[in-house]
């Protein structure tokens, strides 16, 4: 789909284009395609896997949305924002991270959880034994995003603000997760920060981060209701399970927590109990007391009469 | 009660003394000067003839002895024909018509003389004498007595004379008098036959009723003699007044074969027989008197043997035989009443005893018997009417009064009845049926008092029946109307007497216990309960028992036995009852007592049950469950809810309410919404006028606004505010460690986190937040993850709450960034990674 959608566009030029459109097609009714983007570099290790789930899933979400939807898998991020950039992209299966890194356009509307979940931890990984003190200086496989925030989400999600990365660490970024355990045992760096699940057996796990929302569904043309709606007769589509609605601003405040950080801790209040009622302040005891029954009965007599 | 009939006993010493009485007396003659007229000379020969007729008497000489006594009569005729007034000749013309057995002459001639010379004793003793032997007591006892008091030896009859009478009317007393006097003057000569008079001196004590003295004249009276029948009868009749009935009777029994020919000990036995309620040897010894004469008390005796036999038509013609005999014997005539009333001919009977009244001008016995047959024919005007008669004729006895009681009793005039026996007590203090039927006609009153809402009458009844009757069911009577009338410290004494009294049931246990209850004493009304319980086997009455417990076990805390004991009430509808009007308020007394633990959940499950349950017309009841629930809504954090609900319950106002409830309840629940100052000006208004039990409770409202206020002035970053608040809790209670702790975060956002340091580590042990906001200054301030990890491991091994997840994931962070191990030297973050996501 050529069809430019970039807002720079003149309102003259936009229907115009809208016009070469409605020529273009044949049929007038017929709707218009849309293209799913695919970028899934540290949920999946696999490019042959990401790129059967973005055939997958567009073939049902054409089922779902009524319309036709092309796939586009993406292995770089570079790539990936691009084509976003570019308004080729309707909506997309991203890392978490990913998400947050497309910025405001991004609309997040579900997660796609693997085996239940939909968070994941994260984990920095060493052929060596030490901590992540010891690593002081040295290099870290980082998967790439959006390069500049990159070391945001480490310092301020992985590392809980606890510990700044790019003081801490020469951060070398790689396109994806796969490239990260290979840029490790290549030893072309000491560290790797990879989801625990693609952890390799024989590596040592120096930190686990907290958990961490893992694949999310986006949408990039402000179409999101639509596209929530869709998904309930999208089902599960392997490896994941069905998407599960976004509830609240649940992602926001991810996306809030990789921007800014966590707040700084402050000093709590420790809790007083609360004050609970007394009866007697409320309420006259004697009006408590206990309803007797009536002895009336027991003043019967005897019909027992006086006689001579 | 007095009987009617008199007992046989009296009828046959009666008899026998009226025997006695006809037989001649033994009269002496007197000396007198010689006269000057004519009419004396006349009357000086009539004396000398009656001098010579005299001996003629002593001689034996009966026939010479009655012409002289006749031509003596003969002489003061003359002369007193002559001389109307003379006194010699009256008395000598009294000794001798007396002598010839003409005691009409004597009275008729003498009684002139007399009333002009009352106090002289020659014409008294001859005109008494004749008043006696012509049975003229009421004239004969007052001349009499003249002559006894002047205790002259030639008059020593005179005294035997009048205690017969005495004997005859019952008066024992008088009886007695006159017999000992007798045995003084009584000459030696005559000395062999004290023994009748011991005899008449032991039945004038049987009279008296003073068995001892008694047995003591009878005793007398047998000593030194082969063994007599009287003296015998007389011991027998000692020993029933003793109560000695068996013994009496085995005397009877060997008498009856000893003296066959006896006619008492039969009749006795008889009636010791028919007391007894064997009325076949009553029969047959009846028959055996019958045998020996037909006399009025055999017939008399027959007939009440054939009305215990049930044959009042045989009874009837045995008492008509003692009519036929004796005519207008009055116990005869009562017993044809009684008869005839047996066989349901109440009319002939009252046509029968208004007839006999009408004839023998009505003793007290035939009157009050005609009352009685008159009330026991349902004619109750009548039988007052005539029973009116009865105290008009003896206003001094309790008979009258005793009968009017029953007539009244009988138609439920308490009122009347219970002043007719109180006038019965008057007259006879301690009548013993007068005190019984005075008790149970008060009893009657009181409970249709107590019907009307007059309780305090009935107390009053009660109490004055229950002195007269100490027994338990006036007691409990009394205890009842005292529990009625919330007098429950009364109802307790006199209840705690009643359960010593013999006889005393479940019932009485059971009044203690609620008498005890009422009183406050909810430990002593479960043992009274417990006992009540222990008292009885039946299901009901147990039923009662443990309901009233269960009111007792609330009382002291023990709510929920007593709501498993209250829904299981048993079988009796009392019980159910007592459950339905308890159940309910003791649920709501709970769902209070969970919500002062802050248990909603428990408080709304007893609510519900309230609700299911219903609260009957307990409008008051209704209201309380309803602002429990309202206060359980605000615990819940269903505010609106509870404000809702807290006005319908207190509008308008109920009695359990005090006047400033609604303030303070508002004020709590805003209090609880974390509305600090609404809650605040309530809490100031209520505290105006503070009601007993409230000052402390309006103390912690106010520590807990200020506090609540702190917390959300520091949430939103206010820490002026936050402190102003804190130092002001703090001031209400300096040693409150939380607030101290608080304070200590207030200053240390302010930058003093010296001292806030200083008093986190001194309130580390008692607050465990303090090792929290140690290990945050550790970590956020001073960059040492190690410090800040002891100090969160302190904080989570104090088990403390709500935020153990986050600082736990505090902790682990640090420890795996900086490989700080545990305690244990584990490092979590060391390990190959696990499956885990």
């Amino acid at each position: 789909m050529k069809t430019p959608s970039l807002v720079a566009r003149g309102s003259l030029l936009l229907a115009a284009a809208l016009f070469a459109v409605s020529v273009a097609s044949p049929a007038s009714a017929a709707p218009k395609k849309a293209t799913l983007g695919v970028f899934l570099a540290t949920t999946l290790s696999d490019g042959q896997e990401r790129f059967q789930y973005a055939e997958a899933l567009a073939q049902k979400l054409e089922a779902s949305l009524g319309r036709p939807v092309g796939a586009k898998s993406f292995g770089r991020y570079e790539d990936f924002s691009k084509a976003v950039g570019e308004g080729q992209i309707d909506f997309a299966v991203v890392d978490g991270w990913a998400a947050v890194q497309l910025g405001a356009r991004a609309e997040a509307v579900a997660y796609a959880p693997r085996a239940g979940e939909t968070q994941q931890r994260w984990a920095i990984i060493s052929l060596q034994k030490g901590t992540v003190k010891d690593l002081a200086g040295k290099r870290m496989a980082l998967v790439k995003g959006a390069g500049s925030s990159d070391p945001k989400f480490v310092s301020h999600v992985v590392l809980g603000g606890d510990l700044d990365a790019q003081k801490h660490f020469k951060l070398v970024p790689v396109p994806n997760v796969e490239s990260a355990v290979k840029m490790l045992e290549a030893k072309g760096a000491e560290a790797a920060l990879v989801p625990v699940a693609h952890v390799p057996r024989d590596m040592r796990v120096l930190f686990k981060s907290t958990r961490v929302p893992g694949a999310v569904l986006v949408d990039l043309k402000g179409g999101g209701d639509a596209l929530s709606q869709s998904l309930s007769s999208v089902g599960a589509v392997a490896p994941f399970d069905a998407f599960t609605r976004i509830q609240g601003r649940e992602f926001e405040d991810f996306r809030k927590l990789v921007t800014q950080g966590p707040p700084r801790r402050q000093p709590v209040f420790a809790d007083t109990p609360d004050l609970r009622v007394e009866t007697p302040v409320l309420v006259q005891s004697e009006s408590l007391g206990p309803a007797l029954p009536p002895f009336t009965d027991d003043l019967a007599v005897s019909a027992e009469q006086p006689d001579d | 009660m007095r009987p009617f009939i008199r007992s046989p006993r009296r009828v046959s010493t009666a008899l026998a003394l009226l025997a006695t009485l006809a037989g001649p007396p033994a009269a002496l003659a007197q000396f007198r000067p010689p006269p000057a007229t004519e009419a004396q000379r006349m009357t000086e020969q009539g004396e000398q003839v009656l001098v010579s007729a005299n001996a003629a008497l002593a001689k034996g000489d009966k026939k010479e002895a009655e012409e002289k006594f006749k031509k003596a009569l003969q002489l003061f005729e003359q002369s007193l024909a002559q001389e109307p007034q003379s006194v010699f000749a009256a008395a000598g013309l009294g000794s001798a018509a007396n002598a010839l057995q003409d005691f009409q002459r004597t009275a008729t001639r003498l009684a002139p003389v007399f009333a002009q010379n009352p106090r002289d004793l020659s014409l008294a003793y001859p005109l008494g004498t004749a008043y006696f032997k012509l049975r003229r007591f009421q004239e004969a006892v007052p001349v009499l007595e003249q002559v006894a008091a002047a205790d002259q030896p030639d008059h020593l009859i005179v005294h035997y004379y009048l205690a017969s009478y005495y004997l005859y009317v019952q008066d024992g007393n008088r009886a007695v008098t006159r017999l000992q006097r007798y045995l003084v003057l009584r000459p030696e000569k005559l000395a062999g036959n004290d023994f009748q008079i011991h005899e008449l001196l032991g039945k004038a004590h049987l009279i008296r009723r003073d068995a001892a003295a008694a047995r003591a004249s009878f005793e007398k009276a047998q000593a030194g003699r082969a063994e007599s029948a009287t003296a015998q009868i007389g011991l027998a009749a000692v020993l029933e007044m003793e109560g000695k009935v068996a013994e009496s009777r085995a005397l009877l029994e060997r008498l009856v074969t000893k003296f066959p020919q006896v006619a008492e000990p039969k009749e006795r036995l008889a009636r010791l027989y028919l007391a007894a309620g064997d009325v076949p040897r009553a029969d047959l010894q009846a028959t055996a008197l019958m045998k020996l004469g037909s006399t009025p008390a055999a017939h008399l005796l027959l007939g009440d043997v054939r009305l215990a036999q049930k044959q009042p038509a045989q009874a009837e013609a045995e008492f008509r035989k003692v009519l036929e005999l004796q005519p207008g014997l009055l116990m005869g005539q009562i017993a044809v009443g009684k008869a005839l009333q047996a066989q349901a001919r109440h009319e002939e009977a009252i046509q029968f005893l208004e007839s006999a009244v009408k004839s023998g001008g009505g003793s007290l016995e035939l009157w009050a018997t005609l009352g009685s047959v008159n009330r026991r024919a349902g004619r109750y005007q009548r039988a007052v009417e005539v029973h009116r008669r009865v105290v008009e004729m003896a206003p001094r006895q309790a008979l009258g009064h005793m009968l009017l009681g029953a007539d009244h009793f009988a138609t439920g005039q308490w009122d009347q009845a219970i002043e007719d026996y109180g006038s019965a007590l008057q007259a006879e203090p301690g009548h013993p049926g007068a005190k019984q039927w005075l008790a149970r006609a008060l009893a009657h009153r009181a409970r249709d008092r107590a019907g009307t809402q007059r309780l305090e009458d009935a107390v009053r009844d009660l109490r004055r029946a229950y002195d007269l009757d100490r027994s338990v069911p006036m007691a409990r009577r009394l205890g009842a109307a005292l529990l009625d009338s919330h007098q429950f410290a009364e109802a307790r004494k006199v209840l705690e007497g009643a359960v010593t009294l013999p006889g005393v049931s479940w019932r009485e246990h059971l009044l203690l216990g609620y008498a005890r209850l009422g009183g406050g004493d909810p430990q002593a009304a479960l043992a009274a309960f417990t006992q009540s319980g222990e008292a009885t086997q039946e299901p009901d009455q147990r039923a009662e028992a443990s309901a009233g417990a269960a009111l007792a076990e609330v009382e002291l805390g023990q709510v929920d036995a007593a709501v498993q004991r209250l829904t299981d009430a048993g079988p009796s509808k009392t019980a159910a009852k007592v459950a339905e009007a308890n159940l309910p308020r003791v649920l709501v007394r709970r769902a209070l007592a969970k919500l002062e633990a802050g248990d909603a959940a428990a408080a709304n499950r007893d609510l519900d049950a309230v609700d299911r349950l219903g609260t009957g017309k307990r409008a008051d009841l209704a209201k309380l469950a309803a602002f429990a629930r309202a206060l359980t809504r605000a615990e819940e954090g269903r505010f609106a809810e509870a404000t809702a609900g807290i006005k319908r319950s207190l509008t308008p106002a109920p009695e359990w309410a005090w006047p400033n409830t609604r303030a303070l309840a508002d004020a709590w629940v805003l209090y609880r919404q974390g509305k600090v100052a609404p809650s605040r000006k309530l809490l100031t208004a209520a505290q105006r006028k503070p009601m007993p039990g409230q000052p402390k409770w309006m103390g912690n409202l106010t520590g807990a606004l200020l506090r609540r206020e702190a917390a959300l002035a520091y949430a939103s970053g206010n820490m002026k505010a936050s402190q102003k608040a804190l130092k002001a809790a703090l001031a209400a209670t300096p040693d409150d460690v939380l607030v101290q702790h608080n304070l200590a975060c207030v200053d240390w956002r302010q930058g003093d986190s010296g001292s806030a340091l200083a008093t986190w580590k001194r309130l580390e042990t008692s607050v465990p937040v303090a090792s929290l906001n140690l290990g945050i200054d550790a970590q956020e301030r001073r960059h040492e993850p190690a410090e800040a990890v002891d100090a969160w491991r302190r904080y989570l091994a104090s088990g403390a709450g709500l935020r153990a997840a986050q600082v736990r994931e505090w902790k682990d962070r640090l420890q795996g960034l900086y490989g700080l191990g545990d305690a244990q030297g584990v490092t979590p973050a060391a390990g190959v990674a696990e499956e885990t996501p």
